[in-house]
């Protein structure tokens, strides 16, 4: 008797959520991390550290060059053997920059966003485009093949992926 | 008799300076003017040349008139393929790379870019610069950029025939990112595997130079230095003698 109720233990566990199932597909992925707030939002303020960068332009003795979906460096290059880093402006998604004369553009997003650095104490955004890139390339990891958790746009926008381990995904690439 | 002579020759000295200086008029120079718009890497999917801003979004080129540099107009779409990722601009052309070739186009007066012609090569992501000459093209097969395998190569592609890239050499890289070319002097960003540079006055022949301990992603190219882009860091190399290139700087602020 006392084995029977055993046996009915174990299959009443095995056939319940308690344990995982033979079919849970369990794998390493990426997850979206969403930005909470407002992603037009663009600040400027004191230098930051140099962490992720991405890409970089030069002009005028000066180097700009953006931290990942982050934010904008701005360096005084004037004398090379001695970089400053004397500005950091804050523009979520953005990973692209370009200028011309005193207006430097990046990607904001999904828009295009262009800024006066005519004074680097008076950085303000003149102008701003939307649709600069398809709004469905938010929806998943660029350049990436594999399993992540699918994009829930009323979490807001995604302004990366990390690395998780992934129950069951619903979404792949 | 002198008076005439005179004439004769102050006549001839003003035609003659009024020759020279009508050809003068017609030379156009095709080099670009940088100093209203600076330079980017060679990872950039922006490029202002002249007024107009270039965007490449993964399928296609889009233009806009930024002739007013604080009011962008978006003007027009041009679709160039498949996993565009990159854009180089070089005297009046456009050289976009992407992860099925490179894709050469031609700056129209008013700004329209026109497809002139392109080079296939092994799905890959490819940064492309060039002198005019050749294209140097770097292959990379991380995960991220090639989704079947796929080869980590620097391509020398002859483009002084623009109308008709060829390919002219491969040479084996561990997975390259940006490359850069002046001065006969190239730099191919090799990540892990360091900042590759290279003597390209024999090209398609390269002689390597040295290889510096650089984490390198990308790089700027200046007259005589070079800017060079690492995960958190940004170095400087002086490249104006190719027997002693060196790093003048580099650059990892704490704050």
């Amino acid at each position: 008797m006392k084995k029977l109720l055993f046996y009915c233990l174990i299959l009443s566990l095995a056939s319940s959520s308690c344990l995982p199932q033979e079919d849970d597909l369990v794998v390493m992925g990426l997850k979206p991390v969403y930005m909470n707030g407002d992603w037009k939002a663009i600040t400027s303020m004191s230098p930051q550290p140099l962490q992720n960068l991405g890409k970089f332009y030069y002009k005028d003795e000066m180097i700009f060059v953006s931290e990942t979906r982050q934010g904008i460096h701005i360096i005084d290059n004037t004398n090379p053997e001695n970089p400053q880093n004397v500005k950091f402006i804050a523009i979520p998604g953005v990973l692209d920059i370009a200028i011309k004369n005193n207006i430097l553009y990046a990607d904001n997003f999904t828009d295009l966003v262009a800024l006066n650095i005519a004074d680097l104490e008076n950085i303000e955004v003149v102008n701003r485009v939307e649709n600069l890139y398809p709004e469905h390339q938010n929806y998943y990891p660029a350049n990436f093949e594999g399993y992540f958790e699918c994009v829930d746009p009323e979490k807001g926008v995604v302004i990366g992926w990390e690395e998780v381990e992934l129950r069951n995904p619903q979404c792949r690439r | 008799m002198k008076k005439i002579i005179l004439n004769i020759f102050n006549i001839t000295l003003l035609v003659g300076l009024m020759i020279f200086t009508s050809c003068e008029s017609d030379v156009v120079t095709k080099a670009p003017d940088v100093s209203s718009t600076g330079v980017a890497g060679s990872l950039a999917r922006f490029s202002v040349v002249g007024d107009y801003l270039y965007v490449v979004d993964n399928t296609n080129l889009n233009m806009y008139d930024v002739t007013q540099a604080d009011n962008p107009v978006f003007m027009k779409t041009v679709n160039v393929g498949q996993g565009v990722e990159t854009i180089f601009p070089f005297a009046d052309q456009l050289f976009i790379g992407s992860e099925n070739g490179l894709f050469i186009y031609d700056i129209a007066p008013d700004g329209t870019p026109e497809y002139i012609s392109e080079y296939q090569h092994f799905t890959s992501c490819d940064p492309v610069a060039t002198d005019g000459q050749y294209a140097y093209v770097t292959l990379r097969s991380a995960n991220e950029c090639n989704l079947n395998g796929g080869i980590d190569v620097l391509e020398v592609i002859d483009v002084s025939d623009i109308q008709n890239p060829v390919l002219m050499r491969q040479y084996e890289m561990e997975g390259p990112l940006g490359v850069g070319i002046r001065n006969d002097v190239l730099f191919v960003c090799d990540v892990e595997a360091g900042l590759k540079i290279f003597n390209a006055q024999n090209a398609p022949n390269l002689t390597p130079i040295t290889t510096l301990d650089i984490e390198a992603r990308d790089v700027i190219m200046l007259e005589t230095t070079a800017l060079v882009l690492a995960p958190n860091k940004i170095f400087q190399v002086d490249f104006s003698d190719i027997n002693d290139i060196k790093i003048i700087g580099s650059m990892r602020i704490e704050i």
